[in-house]
């Protein structure tokens, strides 16, 4: 089970920054929506690739980078250059023996989750809070669907993979 | 032949024959561009008319209106009354509006055919470029495009001139929803006389003293202009009125009535009896129905209780029994909002964008940490250090070595709070785990941990490391401690959505701060989340009413009341459902309360097949003392609709299943599994399972192709 978390995290990372990118152009919305200014740099999927955007706005030199948007001030969740979201995602795509924090986090989860499964088969007892444990079933969830999408992306034609509407 | 020539430049007019010839240099083109134009005048009044029209269009780079098709100045003039008698009266006011102070002034001499897709979308550019809002722009452009309808359908012209798409500016969605303390002081104005009359006394104009011509006469000097005195009786009557209007805003905040349904409901479109309201929208001639909460009932009694209203007649009135006005209405609803200190549009988003730099890091992330979307990888993970001591001591069996070890990583990992604590001792240097037992330094630890006094010193402990984390910019500790608060936090049984609220609420909406203060942070959260827990509170939660087997209520664990009633036929109909919860805050009630309905739903959903929803807002009633609060159904925290952008992994969809890579034995496992994945789902609920994976968990598309497979 362990080996799921580093094809999980190689399956999900694009989508994290994915993620990260959504939400940073729907704040851009939002804010103009409120008559407010907004400089910031949005992804657009039709225009560039993920990774391509996120170069060009973690680049203080760019003209698109966030050092030089700053009406408003860009999150610093987001985008401080130690604890940023986007900076961590993009420092583990383009090294991935980097912010090991990620395997060693979903490894440890694994491990409780399966030791709580163990717990509750063979002794009809559960530990933990219904929190953790609530935490820890969708985390496993999240992991097998993200690593099973990922292999029938690899081995399915697109037609049987793609998401009904 | 008698020719007349004026002074009049590049005009000539021949009495004789009645020809006009015009002529002008269009300006700004330095006497390149020339017009010239030639036309039959009865009179010279006439020819100096069409002259001066002539140059009007001229100079406006406009061409002249053909005999095919009348412009659009005449086509409004002819056929403006036929629009007119086909819509509303506001409608037509509305229109009116765009023509008078759009359409007229950059179309009006364009005639009807050259008003094409490409003049509207230079038209939308315009106005935008004026900055104008989208939704505006829209709608005018809206107006222009169906008055060419009109011209179509009134034989005008012969089609209709719009051949490619008219673009669509980007309308912002409305996004002004009341929060809970606002709708509590938008209420409470109406009964805030003291407010009322503060209002009056900065309001109303002040008067300008001047020496009265006649002052000598009447031996005094004065002043004019004053307006209403805030101690007289006008001011009295003027808050009466006011304050009758109390219950009209009521039953719109409750029921979300258009305004103009609102002033025009009679008695006969309200039942006590099946608590509902019923009537025909003016907007869109739809009927809709509308169940009646508790407050909304009191008010519409309130409303009725002083007169015999027949059934036609009008159900909120003034003073004087006759509906409310447009301007009336409006008028109390800016005095409401004036005392209630309401003036933000779109609060959240502008309060946290005035939030000071390390505050707005630590809301953000606070609020990643428990937002429903976050992945998994990121979000608050709820192991804290008292939770892992618990567990320790109590629960883990020795001989389940793996978790064993885990926990004692765990603990290794939680522990490097421990210097950041001043109030609880350091963790051992020691191994945590010594074979398959906890070290009993360790054992000690732990024991330390558990006494009851140490959950309030951790909190303090918490909040002033955090705040002195965050003062210097060291967001990097700040997000460490930041993870192990929220961990922490696990013990309270706080749900992720009542963390995300308090901290929306208490930090971002009603926050002060302006410069941000290492004690006041510091104070705010040990306040927020030391609330005194344990008062007990009732949550009534509105359901889209539902059809359900009458003895449904088998299928809930937890003792719950449903509110059912039994219609027509004997069938039981589902109507809410009502809820005992204990929290430290209303607010949280009402996250419990929502949290269970899920659960609710969900089973409702999987074992009868019956889909409801909540409607309308949560009534939280504190047990104690019987006051009761109103909060509105939880919305997303700066966008607007649903605010969901995560495309969230999934398991392989049923085409899969249907391809013929699967053998009937590898379909057959394929199906139970999922049949076992739904059902786990089902039952941890939390609404997750629904949102996540809509395709699983029994949908209903499934179960229809299972039954059509099964026959």
């Amino acid at each position: 089970m362990l080996p799921l978390a580093s094809e999980y995290l190689s399956a999900a990372l694009p989508t994290l920054a994915e993620y990260l990118a959504a939400g940073i152009a729907s704040q851009s919305v939002a804010i103009r929506g409120i008559e407010e200014m907004c400089n910031w740099a949005c992804w657009s999927r039709k225009k560039q690739p993920i990774q391509e955007w996120m170069r060009s706005v973690l680049d203080r030199r760019a003209n698109i980078g966030y050092a030089r948007r700053s009406i408003p001030l860009p999150p610093a969740l987001i985008f401080d250059s130690d604890v940023g979201l986007l900076r961590v995602v993009h420092r583990k795509l383009t090294d991935p023996t980097s912010e090991l924090w990620m395997e060693s986090r979903l490894t440890s989860d694994l491990r409780l989750l399966y030791g709580i499964r163990n717990t509750v088969v063979h002794r009809g007892e559960r530990i933990l809070s219904r929190r953790m444990a609530a935490y820890l079933g969708r985390m496993g969830l999240e992991v097998l669907f993200a690593v099973m999408e990922a292999r029938m992306a690899k081995t399915l034609p697109r037609r049987l993979t793609r998401q009904r509407n | 032949m008698s020719r007349r020539r004026d002074r009049l430049v590049g005009f000539t007019y021949d009495e004789t024959t009645g020809i006009a010839r015009f002529s002008m240099y269009v300006p700004g083109t330095a006497g390149h561009d020339r017009k010239r134009a030639t036309v039959q005048a009865d009179s010279y009044d006439e020819a100096v008319r069409l002259w001066s029209a002539f140059r009007s269009r001229a100079a406006d780079g406009l061409t002249r209106p053909s005999p095919e098709a009348p412009t659009l100045r005449d086509f409004i003039t002819d056929f403006f009354p036929s629009i007119e008698a086909n819509v509303a009266a506001k409608t037509a006011r509305d229109y009116r509006y765009a023509i008078d102070r759009h359409l007229l002034p950059q179309l009006g001499a364009l005639r009807l055919t050259d008003i094409t897709s490409g003049v509207l979308n230079q038209l939308s550019a315009r106005l935008k470029a004026k900055g104008y809002a989208g939704a505006t722009v829209n709608n005018y452009v809206n107006v222009a495009a169906l008055l060419l309808g009109y011209a179509v359908e009134f034989d005008v012209i012969e089609e209709l001139p719009l051949k490619k798409k008219v673009r669509r500016q980007k309308a912002n969605e409305p996004c002004l929803e009341l929060s809970v303390d606002e709708r509590a002081r938008f209420v409470a104005a109406f009964d805030d006389e003291e407010g009322f009359r503060r209002y009056l006394a900065e309001k109303m104009p002040k008067a300008k003293p001047a020496v009265a011509k006649d002052a000598r006469r009447l031996g005094a000097r004065r002043a004019y202009g004053a307006g209403m005195r805030n101690d007289s009786d006008a001011a009295r009557d003027y808050f009466n009125r006011f304050q009758r209007s109390k219950d009209l805003f009521l039953v719109a905040l409750e029921t979300g009535i258009r305004s103009g349904d609102l002033r025009h409901l009679v008695r006969r479109n309200i039942d006590f009896t099946e608590g509902w309201i019923r009537f025909v929208q003016q907007k869109t001639d739809r009927e809709v129905v509308i169940p009646i909460s508790r407050e909304c009932r009191l008010a519409l009694e309130r409303a009725l209780g002083d007169r015999e209203a027949g059934p036609d007649e009008p159900v909120f009135v003034t003073e004087n029994g006759v509906p409310y006005s447009v301007s009336t209405m409006q008028r109390h609803f800016k005095v409401a909002k004036r005392i209630a200190g309401i003036k933000r549009r779109l609060r959240s988003l502008r309060q946290r964008l005035r939030l000071p730099e390390p505050l707005a890091y630590w809301v953000d992330y606070w609020l990643f940490l428990h937002a429903a979307e976050t992945h998994s990888i990121w979000r608050v993970r709820p192991l804290g250090l008292r939770l892992i001591a618990k567990t320790a001591l109590v629960d883990v069996p020795n001989t389940n070595a793996q978790l064993l070890r885990q926990l004692a990583d765990e603990a290794i990992a939680a522990a490097r709070i421990t210097p950041f604590l001043p109030g609880i001792p350091v963790a051992p240097s020691s191994a945590p785990v010594q074979g398959s037992r906890w070290h009993p330094e360790w054992m000690r630890w732990f024991e330390t941990l558990l006494r009851p006094d140490t959950s309030s010193i951790l909190l303090h402990d918490f909040a002033v490391a955090l705040a002195e984390a965050l003062e210097t910019h060291d967001y990097t500790q700040a997000s460490f401690i930041t993870r192990r608060l929220a961990a922490e936090l696990v013990e309270h049984e706080w749900s992720d959505r009542a963390l995300f609220r308090i901290v929306k609420t208490n930090f971002c909406d009603a926050n002060t701060m302006e410069v941000f203060s290492r004690a006041a942070f510091a104070s705010l959260l040990v306040d927020a989340f030391s609330e005194p827990r344990g008062t007990k509170y009732r949550a009534a939660i509105e359901l889209a009413p539902a059809l359900v087997w009458p003895r449904f209520e088998r299928i809930l664990e937890k003792p719950r009341r449903l509110r059912v009633e039994v219609v027509d036929g004997g069938k039981t109909m589902l109507r809410g459902l009502t809820l005992e919860v204990t929290a430290s805050h209303y607010d949280e009630a009402a996250a419990i309360a929502l949290d269970e309905l899920r659960d609710v739903l969900e089973r409702l959903r999987l074992f009868h097949n019956v889909r409801t929803h909540a409607i309308g807002a949560i009534e939280v009633t504190r047990i104690d003392d019987s006051r009761i609060f109103t909060v509105d159904l939880p919305q997303p925290f700066w966008t607007a609709g649903s605010g969901r952008r995560r495309d969230v992994p999934h398991v392989p969809y049923y085409q899969l299943v249907r391809s013929h890579r699967l053998t009937p034995s590898e379909k057959t496992r394929w199906q139970a599994a999922q049949w076992h994945v739904s059902h786990s789902l089902a039952i941890l609920g939390r609404g997750y399972a629904r949102r996540r994976f809509p395709h699983l968990a029994g949908s209903g598309k499934l179960r229809r192709e299972r039954s059509a497979r099964d026959q």
